[in-house]
């Protein structure tokens, strides 16, 4: 059902990493160099750097800590760019994993500066020791609602027809920490999709977070805790369909069926099966644009899991003509990683470049299918346009 | 050898307020990766700068001048001969943040752009608007239009429309001291005073700064096809080559790759031709639909007589681009065949391809390494990739000793030593084999004119 998914950065971690030949490629990929302009922070910087570091010719100063470890937004486009396939997060992702306090940095970052991450924030307390503060959460609440449905473009498209292909099948929804904790009717819309659909909804298993963002980050046990825990909620569930509607985390889900997980043999094609995006699961569904519906609307394709392009599919038999796509205008909203929480100006220049590239007219909307890229792109958008997770649109 | 960082704090300061902020880089960390580029050399520069405007330049080469302060352009850092590598150390002068297109005219055939703007991005552009900038190094993607000004990039589409000299029109550039000179201009012909333009092309960063660059342009050719061909071996094909240049068309793209080379592609992707095979030909017109069709018919039957043992054609965009994704599969091919590589791109006579060709297998064999031969044969440019282990000190000194005797031959067939890539750090113990004395000096002399203090890019080039 699924199709190969590129990059495929989660995927990775072991094995000798080949030395980088220093060929420039990645620049002309990476979301913060077009941003900035700054090299030093591109992956080819990056793997100088931390190779010049590993080889004892330059300080593992907090300088060079600072360039290697946090200002990275996990995008993984220069891994497909790559001629050797080297992959910056993953760089990133193991700095962090074999720094000793780079955990209780990480941990002190989030609660001090939770705003935007504080969904992810929320699945992390049930894993990692110590109290969030008051401030954190008051501090929190302010970027909820910032995040909430207050400028989520009006409902427009109507369903007419569903596609009952999957009718009887029975499925659980895998919200994200976003729907979870953020915007809890995104997970509503995804039950009445279901339902439209003739799939029977489960009761909630009780999810985590995937853990894509963990990996990223460098808390390896913490990732793998999070990985295991929603291991054993799908078993608990009867191994039913895993309905996703955020790209990364589909992303980091996919990534588990690679690692030694304890999914047993007869689990793991199961697994891989099982776990579907929402909009492959639509099918040949039909659409009609309500009174709401903008002149043109703009896809923005996520850095993660967008491998099989089931949502543009979607949105392109759903929208028509309407749906813009260029293969060449793919811009990072710059939401990954831990840069949002570290450099959060070079998070916000990766999104006002997006912003730029895109160009949107006032009235016009953009539609993506991954929560960081919403949260993100709805922040720096300009009032007159509406940025939205393709659910919202759903009348 | 390692130079001190000889920047003096008012030096620091004097650059802290002309960029402010993060234009200006000074840390050990920020700036180590500017002290290298594709060649894999090193050394540190004493700060970074990121101009945005001409009179942050003008300022700045002032300051530099009185200062005897050296001076790197740098681009995207993808050239392979070290010429953004500050071995005098000095300051490092990124474009990355002058890359705006200025203006497209399509009356005038020309497009004005901020050097920092990477080729492959214009050529996006101007596909839109049905305009072309013809030249196509194998970096266009992720390369900068400054970047191959200074080095006269080439490429595979060079031997119908030419290198990157041929399409530069113009240049604006600021001189060591602060002065701006406008070389050329936007007309397709010119012949004012000397040629100033075609002596800033290809200079290495020697001699200037470059700010803007007005650049000529074509109308997009409507159709391309292209004809894929393979041969027993290397020279069969190059007869094959050959055959086709008097065959009365003149293709976009020669080009050809040797046994070794497609055995590396092949190692990391599926390949057409039959494994047996020697060598391959890839050729490529470009025109109207009607004459691209009646073209190729006249290259299939040119390059037919040499006997190929497989052929490929191709008109449909997917189709054409299937087979030269095969070409372009060499370079990561090419890392992935052996940990080290020493890459030349000698250039002869296209008449001497044959007994170069030869020549470059015979030399391979004697030293026991493996050579990757591929190139624009088109030109009489080829690519020799010496194969080898740097971590066996044997195999180094045979790698390097089949270079010199590589770079020696194709002289002796009255060739260069390079045809695209430029001099830079890596080609200069051999450019006395090349240049004489008289001519080297005549060049230092025309560098003085421009540079009296020796402050732009020093010791490259040569």
């Amino acid at each position: 059902m699924s199709k190969p998914l590129d990059p495929a950065h989660c995927l990775h971690g072991q094995g000798r990493r080949p030395e980088c030949i220093l060929c420039g490629r990645c620049l002309s990929v990476c979301p913060l160099f077009a941003a900035t302009g700054r090299e030093e922070l591109s992956p080819r910087a990056k793997f100088f750097l931390a190779r010049a570091v590993a080889e004892g010719r330059a300080d593992l100063s907090r300088k060079a800590a600072e360039l290697l470890a946090t200002v990275c937004l996990s995008c993984g486009k220069c891994e497909s760019a790559c001629p050797l396939g080297l992959c910056g997060p993953d760089l990133v992702a193991e700095l962090r994993a074999s720094h000793p306090g780079f955990a209780g940095f990480l941990w002190k970052l989030w609660v001090e500066r939770a705003g935007l991450m504080w969904p992810l924030a929320r699945s992390l307390t049930k894993m990692l020791p110590g109290n969030i503060p008051i401030e954190a959460v008051s501090r929190a609440k302010a970027a909820i609602e910032a995040m909430g449905s207050g400028r989520a473009p009006e409902p427009w498209l109507v369903p007419e027809t569903w596609d009952r292909r999957h009718e009887g099948k029975k499925a659980v929804i895998f919200a994200g920490c976003v729907a979870e904790h953020a915007n809890p009717r995104w997970k509503e819309a995804a039950r009445r999709v279901l339902a439209g659909l003739g799939v029977e909804v489960l009761p909630d298993p009780g999810f985590t977070c995937c853990g894509c963002t963990l990996g990223h980050a460098g808390a390896p046990a913490a990732q793998a805790a999070m990985q295991q825990h929603n291991i054993e909620a799908w078993r608990a569930a009867g191994r039913p369909l895993m309905a996703v509607f955020c790209a990364t985390c589909r992303c980091g889900l996919r990534a588990y069926a690679r690692k030694d997980l304890g999914l047993t043999m007869d689990e793991l094609p199961l697994w891989r099966e099982n776990l579907v995006s929402l909009a492959e699961l639509m099918g040949a569904t039909t659409f009609r644009a309500g009174e709401a519906a903008p002149p043109a609307v703009r896809y923005h394709r996520p850095c993660h899991g967008a491998g099989g392009n089931q949502d543009l599919d979607f949105l392109r038999r759903a929208m028509g003509d309407r749906l813009t796509f260029n293969e060449n205008e793919t811009p990072c909203c710059g939401f990954g990683g831990l840069t949002k929480l570290t450099s959060p100006e070079l998070s916000e220049a990766v999104a006002s470049h997006a912003l730029a590239v895109y160009a949107p007219r006032p009235g016009e909307q953009i539609v993506t299918g991954c929560a960081g890229c919403v949260t993100q792109l709805r922040a720096a958008a300009p009032d007159a346009v509406r940025v939205g997770h393709w659910l919202e649109l759903l009348g | 050898m390692p130079v001190r960082n000889l920047l003096s704090p008012a030096a620091r300061r004097f650059l802290e307020g002309l960029f402010p902020g993060d234009a200006a880089v000074f840390t050990p960390e920020e700036t180590f990766v500017f002290g290298t580029d594709a060649s894999r050399r090193f050394a540190a520069p004493w700060a970074v700068v990121r101009p945005e405007t001409l009179d942050q330049v003008r300022e700045l080469l002032a300051f530099a001048q009185a200062e005897r302060i050296p001076v790197l352009p740098r681009g995207r850092g993808t050239n392979t001969v070290g010429d953004c590598v500050p071995v005098a150390g000095g300051i490092v002068v990124s474009s990355a943040r002058m890359n705006r297109i200025l203006e497209i005219d399509g009356d005038d055939f020309v497009a004005v752009v901020e050097p920092g703007l990477a080729t492959g991005d214009l050529q996006a552009v101007l596909a839109g608007q049905g305009l072309f900038y013809a030249p196509d190094p194998a970096s266009v993607k992720f390369s900068s239009v400054g970047g191959n000004a200074a080095t006269c990039a080439g490429g595979m589409r060079a031997v119908k429309y030419g290198v990157t000299r041929d399409h530069v029109l113009g240049i604006e550039a600021v001189l060591p001291g602060g002065t701006v000179i406008h070389a050329g201009g936007r007309t397709h012909k010119n012949v004012v005073g000397l040629d100033l333009t075609r002596l800033l092309v290809g200079s290495e960063g020697t001699l200037g700064l470059f700010t803007k660059l007005i650049l000529k342009l074509l109308p997009k050719p409507a159709a391309t096809a292209t004809l894929a061909l393979a041969y027993p071996s290397v020279d069969a094909a190059l007869t094959a080559a050959g055959d086709v240049f008097k065959a009365g068309v003149l293709p976009v793209a020669v080009e050809l790759l040797g046994k070794e080379a497609m055995d590396a592609v092949a190692a990391i992707a599926g390949v057409p031709w039959p494994r047996d095979a020697g060598a391959a030909l890839f050729l490529r017109v470009d025109g109207s639909s009607e004459a691209v069709a009646a073209d190729l018919r006249l290259l299939a039957a040119a390059a037919d007589r040499a006997g190929p043992v497989w052929r490929e054609e191709a008109a449909a965009p997917e189709a054409e681009e299937a087979l030269w994704e095969l070409r372009r599969l060499l370079n990561p091919a090419s890392f992935k065949a052996a940990p080290d590589k020493i890459s030349d791109d000698v250039t002869v006579p296209r008449g001497a391809l044959r007994e170069a060709a030869a020549g470059i297998a015979a030399i391979g064999d004697e030293a026991r390494v493996r050579i990757l031969l591929f190139g624009h044969v088109g030109d009489g440019n080829l690519h020799v990739n010496i194969m080898h282990d740097a971590a066996d000190p044997d195999e180094r000194g045979r790698a390097e000793n089949a270079r010199e005797r590589i770079l020696e031959l194709c002289l002796r067939l009255r060739g260069t030593l390079s045809g695209e890539h430029g001099v830079g750090l890596a080609k200069l113990p051999f450019l006395d084999r090349q240049l004489s004395t008289g001519e080297r000096e005549l060049m230092r002399r025309v560098k003085a004119v421009f540079d009296p203090a020796g402050i732009m890019n020093p010791q490259k080039a040569y």
